[in-house]
């Protein structure tokens, strides 16, 4: 390791362009998870913030919760949710909201203290709403009052928070049939339900699979690109150095001693350049603006960085195999007699 | 150190034919003979890095003839010097870097044998920054940190001008009647012959004693 080491100090120049290339690849497969990470929840966050484990769905929903109509349950025990897309109008302009309708006395989710009619926002609908500001239903003109913020988006779009008290008011009022989405933490399945747990439901959020199987598969081409481009470097590296190590090997090295270097200088670069991507990725949520969705998942991103790191291994068995394939008495300079 | 009739070939030409050679302990012998005669593999299969393919290679009176790569590559590590036409260092280990590198004798005072070979005031220096004759001698210590009994040299004054090229045959022949080791140095300058006790010739993969 100490050769692999002193090798690096010493020839900083031509180890920092390697880092640079190296930080380069995997800032960008960082960036990329953040960027994933931001949109997936975005999608799905009002639905991570349940605090549920299973859910039961229409079975012909597709596992979408604003496309489930189950009959309210005649057991008022059970806990249901429903979930409605609406356009609201906000001061005179339309927008598009998804209305969460969670039961009161649980801890479910954040709509303990609302009375009937109120709704809870999230801030990305506006940042100039107060507590007692009225949104209106544009299609059934019923009036839901603000009674304060809470975090949720869903399918890339603000979630109101509300009370079943005030969904099925607002079904009353709009004078359509009595139903509900979900019901709530039931484990008796029946053959016209579909049982679901929380992360099934945020994956079967529309267009949640699509976006990030796009993603997984920039960052697996991205891992798979930044492998190569590592072992052609040590490749490389390897071949400039074949006279050196040829002499060694004739003198009675190990080549494990040879080996063991390269291996220390791929781990200690690819562990650099994700440890410094990390510290550039809070950089950039810090200063990327709050409407492009951005997260960083440490977990989610030290996992990619652990990848990279095992695949540089990996990548770095082609030169090993060079450097056993050396034969030092070509290098010495003479005929392989 | 001794080849008991070694027979060698290459591409289906016979490059060694029926060599016999004893070197003692104490003893420095020059190979001198035209290309591809066969110089250089007796070179190699005195220094374990090819297995003669007929007769007997015996190192310390132990037969050494067929012994499978690792055990030769040890064999090279303790009991082999070797010094080559280039000294290709390490360049990025200093002096005294290159010789701890392989040093397995702890016995040998690397800094001390640097300082016998005139390096001393180098030791912390980089390949880069010495001369052609300085890099060469720390080649030639190289071939010592071990302690080798047997003492290996392909063309070791090629690179080099006169009188540095003079000083290495020096070093080379004081250890073996300095400090007892066997020492084998192929070379093409008839100027550094008389160093040496003994002078073959190799010619036609034979070998002939041309001066005792």
């Amino acid at each position: 390791m100490q050769l692999g080491w002193k090798e690096m100090w010493r020839q900083k120049r031509k180890f920092s362009m390697l880092f640079v290339i190296t930080l380069l690849i995997v800032m960008l497969t960082t960036l990329i998870t953040g960027l994933a990470d931001g949109l997936a929840y975005d999608n799905g966050s009002a639905l991570h913030e349940l605090n549920a484990s299973t859910y039961r769905l229409d079975k012909d929903s597709d596992g979408q919760l604003t496309r489930s109509f189950l009959d309210v349950p005649a057991d008022s025990s059970i806990a249901t949710m429903s979930v409605r897309p609406l356009t609201i109008t906000l001061n005179g302009k339309k927008e598009e909201v998804t209305l969460f309708a969670l039961p009161k006395g649980s801890d479910i989710g954040p709509v303990d203290h609302l009375q009937k009619g109120e709704v809870l926002y999230d801030s990305s609908l506006s940042e100039n709403l107060r507590s007692g500001d009225v949104l209106t239903d544009f299609v059934s003109e019923y009036d839901f009052t603000i009674a304060g913020e809470s975090i949720g988006r869903y399918s890339h779009g603000p979630v109101l928070y509300t009370t079943n008290e005030t969904w099925f008011d607002y079904l009353r009022y709009s004078e359509q049939r009595p139903y509900v989405s979900a019901e709530i933490g039931t484990n008796h399945s029946a053959s016209d339900t579909l049982m679901m747990s929380q992360q099934e439901l945020i994956e079967s959020v529309p267009g949640y699979s699509a976006e990030q199987s796009t993603f997984t598969m920039m960052r697996a081409f991205l891992l798979v690109i930044g492998t190569f481009i590592l072992t052609a470097f040590f490749y490389l590296f390897t071949l400039q150095k074949l006279p050196e190590l040829g002499i060694l090997k004739a003198i009675g090295l190990s080549p494990r001693i040879i080996g063991q270097a390269l291996l220390f200088q791929v781990i200690v670069i690819v562990s650099s350049a994700v440890v410094t991507s990390i510290g550039i990725m809070y950089i950039a949520d810090a200063v990327i603006p709050s409407s492009m969705p951005f997260i960083v998942d440490i977990g989610h991103v030290l996992r990619f960085g652990f990848m990279f790191i095992i695949l540089s291994i990996l990548g770095a068995l082609l030169p090993l195999w060079k450097l056993r394939q050396v034969d030092a008495i070509e290098i010495i300079g003479g005929k392989a007699s | 150190m001794r080849l008991q009739h070694v027979s060698h070939q290459f591409d289906g030409q016979l490059v060694l034919n029926n060599i016999n050679l004893n070197v003692s302990p104490g003893e420095c012998i020059a190979i001198v003979g035209p290309s591809g005669s066969g110089k250089s593999t007796l070179l190699y299969i005195l220094g374990l890095l090819r297995k003669p393919e007929h007769g007997t290679f015996l190192l310390n009176e132990r037969d050494v003839s067929d012994l499978d790569e690792e055990q030769r590559r040890l064999l090279r590590l303790h009991e082999v010097g070797f010094v080559f036409q280039q000294a290709h260092l390490i360049p990025y280990l200093t002096v005294l870097e290159q010789l701890e590198l392989i040093q397995e004798n702890r016995n040998v005072d690397a800094k001390e044998l640097l300082q016998e070979l005139g390096l001393e005031h180098r030791l912390h220096h980089l390949p880069m920054t010495l001369s052609g004759g300085e890099k060469q001698r720390v080649a030639v210590a190289r071939a010592l940190v071990n302690s080798p009994r047997l003492i290996l040299a392909d063309e070791p004054t090629a690179s080099l001008d006169y009188e540095n090229g003079r000083r290495v045959m020096e070093l080379l022949s004081q250890q073996a009647h300095r400090k007892g080791r066997s020492v084998v140095v192929i070379t093409h300058d008839e100027r550094m012959l008389d160093v040496c006790d003994r002078v073959l010739r190799v010619i036609d993969g034979t070998l002939t004693e041309i001066r005792n």
